[in-house]
């Protein structure tokens, strides 16, 4: 038994595989279960048309006029057939009779919806709330996942709901601002889209039932004006673009002046569908990239990203790089340092600059002038640079980075080998994120130690990680320095270094550093290795703890938290072969609920701490963990491996 | 004029009814606070002086009720500095609590605080309302919407077929 409902999208599944013979039977058949239905007749109406049985479709569309008086469509379609039948007066008619009968809802409309009556910025305003794209730091770490499950985007969504509203988000610019395509989608359409989305930027003229406003001339410069054409360019997977694909986008922008308009570019090489990617793809690809954008966008250029699987080269100094791009404030290249592979990027361009800072640098030293020497200026131009994030990459030339070059920069993230020339940077003024992952123990030890009553008297966010003795040094100095006072400092990350009970009992106690919120002190180890190391005795912020492989953690360190951490949420010790489950039981028991503990009721409270893993620490006892798992939230207690996936992604932080 | 005491102004409404208010609360609208200090259109200028009423002629007494609410509860917020306005106000659309209960009003009410809190310009109420909208929206597949805001659906199904066809590579996802 079909239902008209069925049918009906059985109907419009034929409609639409453009066997319109089918679909009218289908819609007819439907139209004898449900003889009320206007969107049946209408869709029937379009079926004939389509066919050029005009009268038959006439007549349905008389149907949708009887049924719906007050909708437009009804008479449009009328109006419509009619004027393919070149019966002009009678399909004025129509149209006049529909302006009477429909409460001028398409336009202003008070009968109809509340929300047409609302001005249009308003409703762009609302629009672009509901649509909001992702920020562009969201597409900038390589570690995170490209793609999730489908989710319906917003501003497709709003276009669906009739007419006037896509009409008025197709020709609303600001909606059209981020031109993001993924490899995967094959080259034909990456180039569709890429048109498509430059026109609707640049506010050209969508549905043009009228005139077609002549796309060129007056485009480009209603762009110069506004706040038109592409603002952010997001490319996924762009090792998966087939070459004439990734030059084809590159030409769009470039025509449709989009290209000039650019502040935000992302270019992901990681995690597309092929696991194998070709290095060198990806170094001229990128390297294209960059000579674009400095073509074409080189004043407005803001945020410029990169990511790969692969470790980067970066062939220049990172001044250059802002220096060449005036307004540029954050970078990001990302790569992994884990790779054998290799991405350079190797721009011209960013070669001049290079040699100056060379010859500043060397002018002090050694001989060799190259070109005339900068007049009465030993220091580089400062740039707009307030967010640097370089990671998995190597710097093999060590021309230095002049602190000078960088006066406002808040977030340095550096996880590079070549110590030597980022060196200038960790003793940047006023930092706010300060992660610093070194490799090079000569540089370590040689360089001076850098400038941290500067550095770190705002720091919000600390790592130190890299070369053996690098974390340790820093540390030292800052006891050095009275100690430094860490007020503002929320999260800690020592992973892997060797610490004294000094560093860790004066600079991150209470007194010292009252706002921590996260320490990570996975893998550490005490310095000297005979000493057993103690967390300091007032952790009074501290929510989470990553104490885990570390040999210098007992049952007594657990239990210590008790007191020193009241407000710990979550705990993780893993590959800890010491630790009893007793310990814990006592910590989890202690942040129970204070007024549901009490109570007589068997319900099961949860303890407010909501994580433990412990995953490898074998000498827990199996009831504990039982104990355990039936006071902390589910999912909580992470005890055995499950899969190596899972282990995987639980230890990326 | 003296600082002393709490001045008070008088609004009144479409229908002729008169509100009299606090000062401070008043000048949570914008477009008040330039009439009284004299920035607007001369016609207006003397009213801070007199007693003669700020007429808002396409606000309705029950929604200015429910406007002068908020400005009554809103009246110690320090005014939002000019750099954040355009960006953390427009990105996020959460709410505050007590807005959030505010604002929980039936649809046409919802719109109509829109319009005046747009034409008194308070911008922050303006943002609450908005960002209720759009949360309203939020998540709901297109027939929903439509029923949500009583619209009818115009697109005939060729177009529909046509939209569905160019989404397939136009969406990000």
């Amino acid at each position: 038994m079909k239902t008209a409902a069925s049918l009906c999208s059985a109907g419009i599944a034929a409609y639409r595989a453009t066997s319109y013979e089918t679909a009218v039977k289908l819609f007819s058949q439907a139209i004898d279960l449900a003889a009320e239905s206007p969107k049946l007749y209408d869709a029937r109406a379009s079926a004939y048309e389509k066919l050029g049985r005009l009268q038959e479709g006439l007549l349905d569309a008389r149907q949708v006029i009887r049924l719906l008086p007050a909708a437009s469509k009804g008479y449009l379609r009328a109006a419509r057939l009619l004027s393919t039948a070149r019966k002009y007066s009678n399909a004025e008619a129509v149209l006049r009779q529909g302006l009477e009968r429909v409460p001028s809802s398409d336009g202003k409309g008070r009968m109809y919806s509340p929300i047409s009556q609302l001005p249009l910025e308003l409703f762009v305003d609302i629009i672009s709330l509901v649509s909001e794209p992702r920020p562009a730091k969201d597409y900038s770490n390589a570690e995170i996942p490209r793609r999730r499950k489908n989710r319906p985007n917003a501003l497709f969504t709003c276009m669906r709901v009739c007419r006037s509203w896509r009409q008025l988000i197709l020709s609303t610019p600001r909606f059209w601002s981020t031109l993001s395509i993924d490899g995967v989608i094959n080259s034909k359409n990456a180039e569709r889209k890429a048109v498509w989305i430059t026109q609707r930027a640049s506010g050209a003229d969508v549905t043009a039932p009228g005139g077609a406003r002549p796309a060129g001339s007056a485009q480009s410069r209603s762009l110069h004006r506004g706040r038109g054409g592409i603002q952010r360019l997001v490319l996924t997977a762009a090792q998966e673009l087939p070459e004439a694909a990734f030059e084809t986008i590159l030409k769009v922008l470039e025509t449709s002046g989009s290209a000039t308009t650019l502040r935000e570019v992302v270019c992901s090489f990681a995690d597309g569908q092929r696991t194998t990617v070709s290095v060198q793809g990806e170094a001229t690809r990128s390297s294209r990239l960059v000579r674009f954008l400095h073509e074409h966008a080189r004043e407005r250029l803001q945020f410029f990203g990169m990511s790969t699987g692969g470790r980067i080269y970066p062939d220049f100094d990172l001044s250059s790089f802002f220096h060449a791009f005036p307004r540029l404030e954050a970078l990001n290249l990302r790569g992994s340092a884990l790779s054998p592979s290799i991405v350079g990027i190797n721009v011209p361009f960013l070669r001049p600059s290079m040699a100056t800072t060379t010859a500043a640098t060397q002018s002090t030293g050694v001989t060799v002038a190259l070109s005339p020497p900068p007049p009465n200026e030993t220091l580089p131009p400062p740039t707009r640079a307030r967010h640097l994030a370089i990671t998995g990459a190597v710097f093999v030339s060590d021309v230095p980075c002049h602190l000078a070059s960088f006066p406002g920069l808040e977030h340095l993230e550096l996880d590079v080998v070549g110590a030597g020339t980022p060196w200038q940077l960790l003793s940047g003024r006023g930092l706010k994120t300060y992660r610093a992952t070194l490799y090079g123990e000569s540089h370590v030890v040689e360089l001076p130690i850098p400038d941290l009553a500067a550095a770190w008297a705002q720091v919000e966010d600390i790592r130190l990680g890299g070369a053996k003795r690098f974390a340790s040094r820093l540390l030292q100095e800052a006891i050095r320095l009275g100690p430094l006072r860490f007020n503002h400092l929320r999260a800690l990350d020592l992973s892997f270094a060797s610490l004294t009970n000094e560093q860790l009992g004066v600079l991150f106690h209470s007194t010292n550093a009252p706002v921590l919120e996260t320490l990570v002190l996975a893998s550490t180890t005490a310095s000297p290795p005979e000493v057993q190391l103690v967390l300091p005795d007032r952790l009074d912020a501290l929510k989470r703890l990553d104490i885990s492989h570390t040999a210098w953690v007992t049952d007594r360190t657990v239990r210590g938290l008790i007191k020193s951490a009241p407000m710990i949420e979550a705990l993780e010790v893993r590959g800890n072969v010491a630790l009893s489950g007793r310990p814990l039981m006592e910590l989890v028991r202690s942040r129970a609920c204070p007024e549901t503990a009490s109570a007589a009721t068997d319900d099961v409270v949860y303890s407010e701490v909501t994580t433990l893993a412990l995953e490898g620490c074998t000498k827990i006892e199996t009831p504990a963990v039982e104990w355990l798992k039936k006071h902390i939230r589910p999912g909580g207690v992470k005890f055995q491996f499950i899969d190596p996936s899972e282990r995987r992604s639980s230890y990326c932080y | 004029m003296a600082a002393a005491a709490p001045a008070k102004v008088k609004l009144s409404t479409s229908e002729g009814e008169e509100f009299e208010v606090e000062n401070d609360v008043a000048v949570r609208s914008v477009l008040i606070k330039n009439m009284l200090e004299g920035k607007s259109p001369s016609v207006l200028r003397h009213v801070g002086e007199s007693d003669q009423a700020i007429p808002l002629p396409n606000v309705s007494a029950n929604v200015l009720k429910k406007v002068l609410e908020w400005c009554e509860h809103h009246k110690k917020d320090p005014e939002p500095l000019a750099e954040d306005q355009d960006d953390t106000r427009r990105k996020t659309t959460e709410i505050s609590d007590w807005d959030a209960k505010f604002i929980q009003v039936d649809q046409e009410m919802l719109f109509e605080i829109i319009l005046a809190a747009n034409y008194l310009d308070i911008k922050p109420l303006l943002d609450v309302g908005c960002k209720t909208v759009a949360n309203m929206i939020k998540g709901k597949q297109p027939e929903e919407i439509r029923k949500l805001f009583n619209i009818v659906n115009d697109f005939t199904p060729e177009e529909e077929a046509q939209i569905k066809k160019e989404n397939e590579w136009a969406e990000d996802r």
